[in-house]
């Protein structure tokens, strides 16, 4: 577990933003660190890491104060490694010179070596930087800093720039990573649907602050969040109690709900998320449709989502809750009120992993 | 002839390979923000660049007297004389052309993006480890030239070797005032053969050392 507190000015060339962070524990393997382009994310991070110096405070990580506490204020002896997004690979050093880099004599090459073979980048090991793509370059960057022994990894932005079967893969990888080696892992993403897809939960900094800290699920639920934050809401279905696989695609039961999905890797791993503009509500049920997921739900909340002029209608089954956003227009014609019993229905491929 | 030139190549040579040990540990303590002290440092081994060879050559004079500051400290690791000796030519020709070597290995390890370098350490390795890992490599095109514009620098002294160590055959009748000494006792063939393969010599190493930039940058953009 890691606790992290700040409190610090940093002054960029015409400006200054002040840090105020009150003590947060992260407790799971995966935070996911949220914010709008220009909320202080990365000055934050690299503050943590040290690249950037603070000019007047104090950063604490595990209750050390990394800048008195810590001789070398600098890199390399606070525990983090840091993916940036610039992937800052060796130009002078192969691929594999640069994924073994931070190893010392002894260093752990099995896991290199297997890291290397889920990537797929056997055959491009005694390549330069300069002759791989932007993908191939993140991906042989990731795996340098996963390499790194340090205990508390900090990837900022992993997925830009990539494309989506390579991120499919990142994610697994560091899913397992930080799983399998107890390490605690810092996702920062301007990109909800990338943290949802992977962060077990995730802190929100706006403007030099920590505004929320919550489960995943739980925050995408927060409707004051997704008011201020987001576009559309979205809904996460985790934890399948069970998974068959039909050729064309999954279903996922949940107890007694069979969701129907597109293939996708692990099912069982990866949080399942989906728009609220893609859950529709009727009535009663719909015989002799094309939409393959269909369920009762109960109407628990009816929220004003000022962005598209519509209504955020929190449905409840059992098993898992789903936020739907439909027009005013629609609700009105449906007269829902909360406490409802309706029809929830959408498309198996609405659902994003 | 055959004789000065030599001593100017072996003259050459070794302060290029003292000069770049220096020099780039100079650059691991320089490297990072200016500040004051570093600064000051900085301007003070830029002066040969500026000064008259002369003033410098002076004070050299002074400091190397077995009584002055350098020549008391050699004095006791048993070196009894600098002046008008090979050893002092090569600690003069050290001072002489530091700026040259140092100027232009410090830019080219300035302008590589510090990215590189705090991703080294952040990565867990130590400041002296990623500099001469990764900036150093990444800087070698850099590296080379300064050791070029040593080397030619020290071959085209002149004023400060006229003043600390003479003529003496062998010792310290280095070309450029073998020249001189060609010039004023009138012997102008072999004054022009002593200046014509001084000039095809340090064209050779400039041409070389821009084919070798544009196969560098020509590689970085391949």
């Amino acid at each position: 577990m890691v606790n992290l507190e700040a409190n610090f000015q940093f002054n960029y060339e015409n400006s200054s933003i002040d840090f105020n962070f009150s003590k947060i524990n992260f407790n799971t393997p995966i935070t996911g660190v949220f914010g709008h382009t220009g909320s202080g994310k990365t000055t934050l991070l690299e503050c943590i890491i040290g690249i950037n110096n603070i000019n007047s405070g104090y950063i604490k990580l595990n209750d050390n104060d990394l800048v008195s506490d810590i001789k070398d204020t600098v890199v390399g002896h606070r525990g983090i490694s840091y993916l940036a997004q610039h992937t800052y690979l060796f130009p002078h050093l192969t691929v594999f010179q640069n994924i073994i880099y931070p190893l010392g004599k002894k260093g752990q090459l099995d896991y290199a070596n297997q890291l290397i073979s889920m990537l797929s980048l056997s055959s491009l090991l005694s390549f330069y930087p300069n002759q791989l793509s932007g993908g191939q370059q993140r991906q042989v960057a990731l795996v340098r800093a996963l390499i790194a022994p340090h205990k508390i990894l900090i990837l900022d932005e992993p997925l830009s720039g990539i494309d989506k079967a390579a991120a499919v893969k990142i994610n697994k990888i560091i899913k397992k990573h930080s799983g399998s080696l107890d390490k605690n892992v810092l996702y920062v993403s301007h990109n909800i649907y990338d943290l949802a897809k992977i962060s077990n939960e995730i802190l929100v900094i706006d403007n030099g602050a920590n505004k929320y800290k919550d489960s995943t699920k739980s925050l995408l639920l927060n409707s004051e969040f997704s008011i201020a934050y987001l576009s559309e809401p979205i809904s996460v279905l985790d934890s399948p109690t069970q998974v068959t696989n039909h050729g064309r695609g999954v279903n996922l039961f949940f107890n007694k709900i069979k969701v129907t999905a597109p293939n996708i890797n692990d099912p069982n791993e990866a949080n399942l998320i989906i728009n609220s503009t893609d859950v529709s509500i009727s009535l009663d049920k719909v015989d002799n449709t094309s939409i393959s997921n269909q369920f009762p739900v109960t109407v628990i909340d009816i929220i004003d989502f000022p962005k598209h002029n519509s209504k955020l209608v929190i449905l409840k089954s059992n098993e898992f809750i789903l936020q739907s956003l439909i027009t005013t227009n629609s609700l009105n014609l449906l007269e829902l009120v909360v406490g409802e019993k309706v029809w929830c229905l959408f498309k198996a491929s609405s659902l994003i992993s | 002839m055959i004789a000065s030139l030599f001593l100017t190549l072996k003259l050459a040579f070794i302060t290029t390979l003292i000069l770049i040990p220096i020099c780039l540990s100079l650059c691991v303590w320089l490297y990072g923000p200016l500040t004051p002290i570093k600064r000051l440092v900085l301007s003070f081994l830029t002066l040969p660049l500026v000064l008259p060879p002369t003033v410098l050559g002076f004070y050299l004079l002074i400091f190397m007297s077995p009584n002055g500051f350098i020549g008391s400290l050699v004095n006791n690791i048993g070196i009894t004389s600098l002046v008008f000796t090979f050893k002092g030519l090569v600690i003069a020709s050290i001072i002489y052309s530091i700026p040259f070597v140092l100027q232009p290995m410090y830019a080219s390890l300035s302008l590589i993006d510090k990215g590189f370098y705090e991703t080294s350490r952040v990565l867990g390795k130590s400041k002296i480890f990623s500099f001469y890992m990764v900036l150093v490599p990444m800087a070698k095109y850099g590296i080379l030239t300064s050791a070029v514009l040593g080397f030619l620098h020290t071959i085209g002294e002149f004023g400060v070797i006229l003043m600390i160590g003479g003529n003496i055959p062998g010792e310290t009748g280095v070309a450029s005032v073998y020249l001189y000494d060609l010039v004023e006792s009138l012997n102008y063939d072999e004054a022009h053969q002593l200046s014509a393969i001084l000039i095809i010599t340090s064209l050779a190493f400039l041409y070389v050392l821009y084919s070798l930039s544009r196969l560098v940058s020509g590689k970085k953009h391949g």
